[in-house]
């Protein structure tokens, strides 16, 4: 029961150290909104790392059979989604105090949304399923298709473009001074502790439904 | 620190605070809902079968 008191206290700690850094330079332009770039990177990176995470427990069903397995990928994978979700979210409003625009067809914002499709589609799939066994083998196989379009969409595809194709800052905070940096990682350490938490809580909920479907049908 | 950048952060809080607190109330919740299926989440063994724990139920 500690855990989530050092999550509540560490990203409260990582939203006040967000707004106290001094600006951001992306070239010769000093970053507008920049406190909001303290939220969505941090929730873009561990949208990747859950979708990993979805991955890896998807395997380890596959591997050993164990029903809390699949659990922890669904719930990674949901709240992944969820921080996919709100990573695009902030993106647009960032692009639309820098670049004027909430949407441009910048291909990392379309890289995000191909994630958020691919991945509703996984959850349509696997909801078609009834059997619970074969729901499981199939969900595995999904959520390791779901991690390579997650990471070839937000990460490798707008690299094999020309450097001008797209707006979107590269490194620029990785790149800036040692408080940013710190107030960077201090929130990508907090986020991936707020996902760990969440997903965890969510299989919870997954398990006891899983039981409670079980006692229905025995 | 501009009024306006002291409201965004004021709201960054207060909403981060309703988040933390809801999720809080679904610990709780969980914890109750584990006790009444008796399901307390540790491994168990998986059948011959690979059903794993549906068929240990039934």
């Amino acid at each position: 029961m500690v855990f989530p008191f050092v999550v509540g206290i560490w990203v409260t700690a990582g939203i006040l150290i967000g707004f106290a850094v001094p600006p951001i330079h992306d070239g010769n332009l000093i970053l507008r909104t920049r406190q909001i770039a303290f939220f969505h990177v941090p929730m873009a990176i561990a949208m990747e790392v859950a979708f990993l995470m979805a991955a890896w427990y998807g395997i380890s069903w596959l591997r050993t059979r164990q029903p809390r397995y699949d659990a922890l990928s669904l719930a990674y994978a949901e709240v992944g989604t969820v921080f996919c979700v709100i990573a695009t979210i902030t993106g647009a409003i960032f692009a639309r105090t820098n670049w004027g625009a909430y949407w441009s067809w910048d291909p990392q914002q379309v890289g995000i949304v191909t994630t958020l499709l691919t991945y509703a589609a996984l959850f349509a799939l696997r909801g078609a399923v009834e059997d619970e066994d074969k729901k499981r083998n199939l969900w595995a196989v999904y959520a390791i298709i779901g991690l390579i379009v997650a990471i070839f969409s937000t990460m490798v595809y707008r690299r094999l473009l020309p450097d001008n194709a797209t707006l979107h800052p590269s490194n620029t905070v990785i790149t800036s001074d040692a408080l940013n940096k710190f107030a960077l990682w201090f929130n990508v350490i907090g986020y991936i502790m707020l996902l760990v938490w969440m997903a965890k809580l969510r299989s919870r909920f997954e398990m006891a439904s899983q039981r409670l479907r079980e006692v229905q049908w025995a | 620190m501009s009024t306006d950048l002291m409201f965004v952060l004021a709201v960054a809080v207060i909403t981060w605070g309703g988040v933390f607190f809801y999720l809080l109330r679904l610990e709780r919740l969980a914890r109750n809902l584990e006790q009444q299926v008796g399901d307390d989440l540790t491994p168990r063994p998986a059948s011959r079968h690979g059903k794993g724990e549906s068929e240990d139920q039934q």
